[in-house]
C-alpha cells in the first residue's frame, strides 16, 4: 500500500516536473531571414546596430529643427518592427552675436525591452540600421 | 526496500528534469591597446559567451569598433559630441551572446585600451 502511494506520488510529481520545460540548445546570430524551426523557439535578446554612435546631428547653424533620426528595425514574419528610434536636434545659434555651434538634443524611444519570445514557425531577420539579432534556442521538451 | 527503490527512481526523474544545459566555465577580460586590428578571442566548440560589457579609452568625439571578421563593424563604444566641450560615453548595445566558431576581434582604433567582459558557459548535453 505504501508502495502504491509512493508511485502514485511520484507520477504526479513527474507529471508537476514535466510541464513547460525549455531546454536551452544554442545561441544565434541572425542576420539574413531564418525562420524558428519545429520543437523550438527563439528568445531575442538583444541586436547589435550597424550605425556609428553618433546621431546624424546635422549642425547648421541657427536651425534648431536640424537634426537627424534613426530607427532600428527587424522584420519578424517579413513585417518591419521598430525596435528603436532616436531623434536629435541641434539648439542654438551661431551667428554674429553669438560664437558658438549651440547644444545636440536627443530623444530615444525604446520600445525593445529583452526578452522577447517567437514561437515555431516565425521568420526572422535584421533590417534597417541593425546588423544581428542575438537569439537564444530552447527545444520544447513536452 | 521497495520504498528505497521508488525513491531511487524519484530522485533519478527529479535529476533528468532538472538540466541546466549551461554550466559557468569561466569568465574573460579580453584587451589590447594595439593600433592595427587584432583578434582578440575565438568561442570554443561546445562553449557560448555571454558578452557582459565592453569599453574604450577614447577622448573626444570618436569611438572604437568590435567585429567579428575583423572587417565589419559590429559594436561599438566611445564618445558622442554633446556640443560645446560636452561629451557623453555610449555603447550601441548592452549584453549579447555569441556562438561557438565566433571570432572577436577589435579593429584598428589608434592605442586606446579596448576591453571586453566575458562570461564563458559550457553546453552540457
Amino acid at each position: 500500500m505504501k508502495g502504491c502511494f509512493l508511485l502514485f506520488a511520484m507520477i504526479l510529481l513527474g507529471d508537476f516536473f514535466t510541464q513547460g520545460n525549455l531546454q536551452f540548445n544554442q545561441v544565434k546570430l541572425v542576420s539574413a531571414q531564418e525562420t524558428v524551426p519545429v520543437g523550438k523557439i527563439w528568445k531575442l535578446e538583444n541586436y547589435l546596430p550597424t550605425v556609428s554612435l553618433a546621431n546624424d546631428l546635422n549642425r547648421l547653424s541657427n536651425q534648431a529643427t536640424a537634426g537627424g533620426s534613426k530607427n532600428f528595425v527587424i522584420l519578424v514574419n517579413g513585417t518591419s518592427v521598430y525596435l528603436q528610434t532616436t531623434l536629435t536636434r541641434e539648439v542654438g545659434r551661431n551667428d554674429g552675436y553669438w560664437n558658438q555651434d549651440g547644444y545636440a538634443t536627443s530623444s530615444d524611444f525604446k520600445i525593445f525591452d529583452a526578452p522577447i519570445w517567437f514561437p515555431a514557425g516565425t521568420t526572422l531577420a535584421a533590417s534597417t540600421n541593425v546588423g544581428f539579432i542575438s537569439v537564444m534556442e530552447f527545444n520544447v521538451i513536452p | 526496500m521497495r520504498t528505497l527503490i521508488s525513491l531511487a527512481v524519484f530522485w533519478c526523474m527529479i535529476s533528468c528534469f532538472a538540466q541546466g544545459n549551461l554550466q559557468f566555465n569561466q569568465s574573460l577580460l579580453l584587451s589590447t591597446t594595439q593600433a592595427s586590428n587584432v583578434l582578440l578571442g575565438t568561442v570554443p566548440a561546445g562553449k557560448v559567451w555571454k558578452v557582459e560589457g565592453f569599453g574604450s579609452g577614447n577622448s573626444g568625439a570618436s569611438e572604437c569598433a568590435w567585429s567579428f571578421d575583423g572587417t565589419n563593424a559590429a559594436f561599438r563604444s566611445g564618445n558622442v559630441y554633446l556640443g560645446g566641450s560636452a561629451y557623453q560615453y555610449s555603447n550601441s548595445t548592452s549584453t549579447f551572446w555569441l556562438p561557438a566558431g565566433t571570432t572577436v576581434y577589435s579593429l584598428n582604433c589608434s592605442s586606446n585600451y579596448r576591453w571586453i567582459s566575458i562570461i564563458e558557459f559550457n553546453i552540457v548535453p
